[in-house]
């Protein structure tokens, strides 16, 4: 019941956090020179002066920034996020065509960075400070380091390119669902969920490796348990609640990084439909991502808020 | 444009101040002389400016910049911006006052004016692409004379001519230094034969797959040898797979101003006219066509027709009607009301006889759209409508007049004004069904379900934002029906095809030039186009690959600030023009592939736009060449005249 | 045959700082039902030894020498397979704070149920049961449904009743108690006393009782060994112990044992530190804290004599040893200190001890 009680406080306070992003945002977008009209201008010697005020009319791009943001917010709450100047889409059915695949992509990337990470944050907290350890520590340095442009273009030069394993354009004719996604989701799930891999796995090990300290796990050792049962049920637990919030912390990051992996895989995902529509100052369209983003990353946090009570029986929330 | 002065210098205040924060210095002051103007050796300091996000242009100033030092007159520094900023940046009024040297590119057309014209007329000042205020009244009227007037109408040497004597002009007076000139190159694998490269990306396909006119037509033969393009080698059928840059996101012609939704547009939709790679017209849609009428008038003669309407503050006109014509003695930005001709009392112009010319075209029978719609003059005229007030309004309606409907297959278009540009402008109308003549913008739109639909040779099949587009061959398409022997202009081989010969086109979107050539190299597409120079060399190194390249419009320039002394000098910037070093530019920042711009000409605009093109580069070339001891010479004339120290 | 036998049992640590000999050359017996005292100060070394025990001891630790005959069987000799059947289920250990022995996260109920399981073979229901049985004897009311607490929701009474709970779960032959009374204030500490010597009673387990209070030792154990810095000083049943102290730390440690109805603030401590362990002074490693240290301790170190007759005590079957050199009959001066007992309401007895203040403080 007080979780309930929690998780709805908790949708309720998106709503002022989704307000301050749109507010920062819009005014952030509208502080920088240039608007879909003023691009079409920029290379077109026709278009007169008059021409650009005519037809920022007929967008309803002119007026004050506050009045434009009244517009904009009073449509928004009747679910209309306005068009794609520059296309006449709307902007609610690009988003409803691109989240899936930023979704799929993201939590690829996500599930792969938990899956390598917490089994060899395990394995070098286990074997700290011998050679695995050592290993699986520079090899996660690396992958902090490395940025993901680079890793996905050297991923689609020797998985595509050497080996022709993968193809460099994913299958777009097949569905978002169809099983063999799966395997073209490998690559760029690689490279989006290494930086997260490779944080996850530093802060699993040293987590682990003060769990392990403790002496609940002498104790346990002591009842005569096997040592796997003393580490995956007794201490794993305890590690991951720093892992959590590690997790919901790297959606953010995750979100991030799908912006420069969908441009180098060719995934026709919000990531890079944002790039697009920051070069090209489609206001309606990066303040429905933003929001979208954000609600994104508010969830995220939410959901490890809940798994801190499932994973841990002290946390209670009032 | 004049603004609103109060309105004009709030605005100004506010772009300043982002300016300032969005503009990042990457080079200031290069080589070994510290400080500003005032140092012994370097007399001069010069401020370039150029837009970040394009690597061989950020480059290419660096190079000026670095040729400029070397001179031993010049200090640099040079400021990039973001491209949002610095169109901005570059485009106000006031920017010409600052004194800096400003580069940016440019496409331009058959029309030799796209070369000379957008740069430096005084009715582009603070739009595209004036940026340093250039204002010469004498210059102005050249340019203007060189296109519109009857002189000019009726008589392309003299309108040749004219164009001559405006790049010798510009040659003395250099307000710009065009660099280079683009080329256009497609590439494919061996696969594909017959293709040739269109100098406009948005022809790319509808020109190198099917383009009698310059008896070009492209195949798929995956085991003929690479070398076998003769039209008997010939296969008809196939797929082919392109790689795209962009999403063409588009379908709705009027609505578009991107040459990547154009590209496949024009797959689907025709003009009445067809244009070879060197801007000569043959009748496409229409089956012949003429000059009837040119009228010594000009746009105050249509004042006895002109409506008032009220305009805002903002110059924004109160009317829901496309204006054709504004008054030109009104100012909608400073005048309350403003005078101005809708398509109403342009019909009304037409019909007393009061326009600027006539031209008349013969619609072939029998041309149908795919929705079963036969062709008329009616299509015309409705698909003219639909560009009013479209994105397109202002490069349509600065030359259209009116449209009108003679008979079932006659159509009559009418330009403003005499003008030389008006054969090709006005019907440069993409032509549409009646079924979605009356759509609303943007409302033709496969998503909206209105597939596009037209009278070209493919059909829109497939197309999933931002992955992929497929079309297939339209069977019924009317110039397979109506035979290229009843096309009187062609005089190619009997056996060659009367439409395009790929059935099926499949177009994958990849916007990363790098994934795109990845793509090609691993034969998951047969072709694409817009790679990166450095990319191009790796292609054409190998036997595997094809590359057909073409000198386009698309060029590169500086431009003097003329306002500001010292560089209202002629011979500074005729000088500094000489330290430009165009061979260098185009050898080592952009591989080899353009050309360096010899003179303002490029090949594809040299049919309209001189007389001999031979003799023209032999002129004015000697004027571009890099020659730091011509340019010393005259700095050292300036240096002593402007008391520089 | 004795239940357990130590002989020579060296442990050492291989730390940064340098080698750290934690239990040094150390041996004891236990016989069945027998409870035996291991008292010293922290540091000493107790721990350790009990750790030695289960097999615990954890790299950077190392048992370096010795055997551990449990049964008649070395466990040092076990594969892992064996040993872990030992642990919990034969040797089982109380530790000294209930709070981090439990882990947080799993209720009381399961962390019980899970080493009975393991090593009865039971199932879920049965395990159960049985926890709940086991729960019920070691004193938690409402034992079925404090089954599903978490230890959060124990209080430290409760959560040291469910530790020992746990160590009783398979009827172990030996409880090693690592100060299992520490963390308690004094009533429960006397309730959880009792209820640890009347189980051991029931199912005749013989307890090794770790401690630094003497206190306790006197009430529970039978035997006792002193240990300071990794080494045994004196062993010797508790009543002889306590009337007749032979070493001066076992001594000093007496002197600390609070008394009922002492006002004083703070126990009378042995002034001075536990030595380095890395590197131990040189002769008896007490001297530095030894009232009655001489020169000759700084240079030779004492041996596990027989204080009465002055012979070798070191193995396992001396019931009375202490090192010291008084009874190599090396010391000079000699040990000067009295026992007085008091009549009360218990048997123990009290210390005191001169107290050289000043010098080393």
């Amino acid at each position: 019941m007080s979780l309930r009680r929690f998780i709805l406080k908790r949708l309720l306070s998106i709503v002022p956090i989704l307000f301050g992003v749109s507010v920062i945002t819009f005014a952030l977008v509208h502080l920088t020179p240039g608007d879909p009209i003023s691009q079409m201008a920029a290379t077109n010697p026709h278009m007169t002066a008059a021409d650009e005020a005519q037809m920022r009319a007929r967008y309803g791009l002119d007026g004050p920034i506050w009045e434009q943001y009244l517009t904009w917010m009073g449509n928004v709450l009747t679910g209309d996020f306005g068009e794609v100047v520059s296309s006449g889409q709307d902007v609610s059915s690009v988003i409803i065509a691109r989240l899936p695949e930023t979704i799929a992509l993201g939590l690829f990337g996500w599930l792969f960075g938990l899956l390598i990470a917490i089994p060899t944050g395990i394995y070098a907290a286990i074997k700290k400070d011998q050679l695995a350890d050592t290993v699986s520590r520079f090899v996660a340095l690396s992958g902090i380091s490395i940025p993901n442009f680079w890793l996905g273009l050297m991923l689609i030069l020797i998985g595509a390119l050497w080996l022709e394993i993968w193809t460099v354009l994913p299958p777009s004719r097949l569905p978002l669902y169809h099983p063999q996604m799966l395997f073209y989701l490998i690559l760029p799930g690689i490279t989006i969920g290494t930086a997260a891999a490779a944080s996850i796995m530093r802060v699993m090990r040293t987590s682990m490796a003060e769990e392990l300290n403790k002496e609940y796990v002498t104790a346990a050792r002591a009842k005569g348990l096997p040592e796997r049962q003393v580490v995956l049920k007794h201490v794993l637990r305890n590690s991951l609640i720093s892992v959590v919030t590690l997790a919901a912390t790297l959606t953010a990051s995750i979100v991030a990084g799908s912006v420069v992996v969908e441009v180098v895989f060719n995934w026709p995902g919000l990531g890079r439909e944002f790039i697009d529509a920051i070069n090209q100052r489609e206001i309606n369209l990066i303040m429905a991502i933003t929001l979208f983003t954000g609600v994104f990353i508010v969830l995220a946090n939410l959901l490890a808020d809940i798994l801190y009570a499932v994973l841990d029986p002290r946390i209670r929330y009032e | 444009m004049v603004q609103d002065h109060k309105q004009s210098s709030i605005d100004i205040d506010r772009r300043r101040l982002l300016q300032g924060a969005g503009g990042v210095s990457i080079a200031a002051v290069a080589g070994c002389l510290g400080g500003d103007d005032g140092d012994d050796d370097a007399p001069i300091h010069v401020q370039l400016e150029v837009n970040s996000d394009n690597d061989d242009r950020v480059q290419m100033v660096d190079l000026i910049a670095t040729s400029l030092e070397e001179s031993g007159y010049f200090t640099t520094e040079i400021d990039t911006y973001e491209f949002n900023d610095y169109s901005q940046r570059v485009m106000d009024p006031e920017y010409a006052e600052n004194g800096y040297v400003p580069c940016i590119g440019l496409s331009g057309t058959f029309n030799p004016e796209s070369f000379c014209q957008a740069l430096h007329h005084s009715d582009n000042i603070g739009q595209c692409c004036n940026l340093n205020g250039i204002s010469d009244d004498e210059l102005d009227q050249m340019m203007d004379d060189a296109r519109y007037g009857v002189d000019v109408a009726d008589d392309d040497e003299e309108r040749r001519e004219r164009y001559d004597e405006i790049w010798e002009y510009l040659a003395d007076e250099r307000y710009s230094s065009i660099t280079h000139f683009d080329l256009q190159a497609g590439v494919m694998n061996t696969n594909v034969h017959g293709f040739r490269q269109n100098p406009f990306t948005e022809s790319t396909f509808s020109y190198g797959l099917h383009a009698p006119q310059d008896e070009v037509v492209t195949w798929i033969d995956e085991d003929a040898h690479p070398d076998e393009t003769d039209i008997s080698d010939l296969e008809e059928g196939g797929t082919l797979r392109a790689g795209l840059t962009e999403d063409p996101e588009l379908f709705d012609p009027p609505y578009t101003t991107g040459a990547p939704s154009t590209l496949v547009q024009v797959l689907i939709f025709e003009q009445l006219v067809a244009s070879d790679t060197e801007g000569n017209l043959y009748p496409w849609l229409a089956e012949d066509y003429e000059l009837v009428e040119t009228q010594d008038i000009d746009r105050t003669d249509y004042e006895e027709y002109m409506i008032e309407v009220d305009a805002d503050e903002e110059g924004v006109l109160d009317t829901d009607e496309q204006v054709v014509v504004t008054h030109p003695d009104d100012n909608p930005a400073e005048d309350d009301t403003v005078r101005v001709l809708t398509p109403e009392e342009a019909g009304e112009a037409v019909e007393d006889g009061v326009f600027g010319m006539q031209f008349q075209y013969e619609l072939h029978e029998g041309i149908e759209f795919t929705n079963g719609e036969e062709l008329t003059a009616e299509h015309v005229v409705a698909t003219a409508r639909r560009y009013e007030n479209s994105d397109l309004e202002a490069q349509t309606y600065d030359s259209l007049l009116y449209a009108e409907e003679v008979d079932e297959y006659t159509v009559n278009l009418y330009a403003q004004i005499p003008d030389a540009e008006a054969e090709r402008e006005l019907p440069g109308l993409y032509i549409h069904s009646l079924e979605q003549a009356e759509l609303e913008g943007g409302e033709l739109d496969p998503s909206a379900d209105n597939d596009p639909i037209g009278t070209g040779p493919y059909e829109l099949s497939d197309y999933s934002e931002g992955q992929y587009v497929e079309f297939t061959k339209n069977d019924g398409y009317w110039l397979e029906e109506i035979g290229l022997e009843n096309k009187e202009w062609f005089d190619g081989p009997e056996e060659f095809p009367d439409g395009p010969v790929i059935d099926e086109l499949e177009m994958e979107i990849v916007p990363d030039d790098s994934s795109r050539a990845g793509a090609l190299q691993s034969d998951e597409i047969d072709m694409t186009y817009g790679l990166a120079t450095d990319v191009l060399d790796d292609f054409e190194e190998d036997d595997d690959y094809v590359i057909d390249s073409v000198e386009a419009g698309g060029y590169e320039y500086i431009q003097y600030p003329m306002n500001v002394e010292p560089w209202d000098d002629d011979r500074l910037r005729r000088a500094v023009n000489h330290l430009v070093p165009r061979q260098e530019i185009v050898d080592n920042v952009l591989n080899g592939w353009a050309r360096p711009a010899w003179t303002d000409l490029p090949e594809l605009a040299e049919e309209n736009g001189t007389t001999d093109a031979e003799a023209l580069e032999e002129t004015i070339r000697p004027t571009n060449e890099y020659d730091p001891e011509a340019a010393a010479e005259l700095i050292e004339e300036v240096i002593e005249d402007h008391d520089l120290e | 045959m004795a239940l357990l036998e130590v002989n020579d049992l060296t442990v050492k640590f291989y730390t940064q700082e340098g080698v750290v000999t934690a239990v040094d050359d150390l041996s004891y017996r236990i016989e069945r039902g027998e409870k035996f005292g291991v008292v010293g100060e922290s540091g000493a070394g107790k721990s350790v030894t009990a750790l030695s025990l289960m097999r615990l001891i954890e790299s950077p630790g190392r048992i370096e020498s010795g055997e551990i005959l449990f049964k008649g069987e070395d466990l040092l000799e076990m594969s892992e397979e064996e040993i872990r059947d030992v642990r919990g289920n034969e040797i089982a250990m109380i530790f000294q704070d209930a709070q981090t022995a439990l882990n947080p996260v799993y209720t009381v109920g399961e962390q019980i149920a899970e080493a009975v399981r393991h090593h009865l073979d039971y199932d879920d229901e049965e395990a159960r049961e049985r926890t709940i049985q086991l729960l019920d004897t070691v004193g938690i009311p409402e034992a079925e449904s404090r089954y599903s607490d978490y230890p959060h929701e124990f209080s430290g009474g409760m959560q040291q009743r469910a530790v020992i709970a746990m160590a009783l779960s398979c009827d172990p032959d030996l409880l090693l108690c690592d100060e299992p009374t520490t963390a308690l204030d004094v009533t429960i500490e006397a309730q959880i006393l009792e209820e640890l010597e009347s189980l051991a009673d029931e199912f005749d387990t013989a307890i090794q009782l770790i401690t630094h209070d003497l206190g306790v030792v006197a009430e529970v154990c039978d035997r006792v060994m002193v240990m300071y810095a990794g080494s045994p000083v004196e062993k010797a049943p508790v009543e002889e112990l306590y009337y007749d102290p032979k070493h001066p730390y076992t001594v000093g440690l007496m002197s600390s044992i609070p008394r009922v109805g002492d006002r004083r603030e703070r126990l009378q401590t042995i002034p001075g530190t536990m030595p380095d362990l890395v590197e131990l002074p040189p002769g008896c490693s007490f001297h530095p804290r030894c009232p009655y240290a001489e020169d000759v301790c700084t240079k030779r170190e004492p041996p596990l004599l027989n204080p009465e007759t002055g012979r070798d005590a070191s193995g396992t079957d001396a019931e009375r040893a202490a090192a010291c050199l008084e009874y190599t009959g090396e010391l000079q001066e000699g040990l000067d200190y009295e026992v007085e007992i008091r009549e009360g309401h218990d048997t123990r007895a009290d210390a005191t001890a001169p107290n050289p203040e000043g010098d080393r403080r």
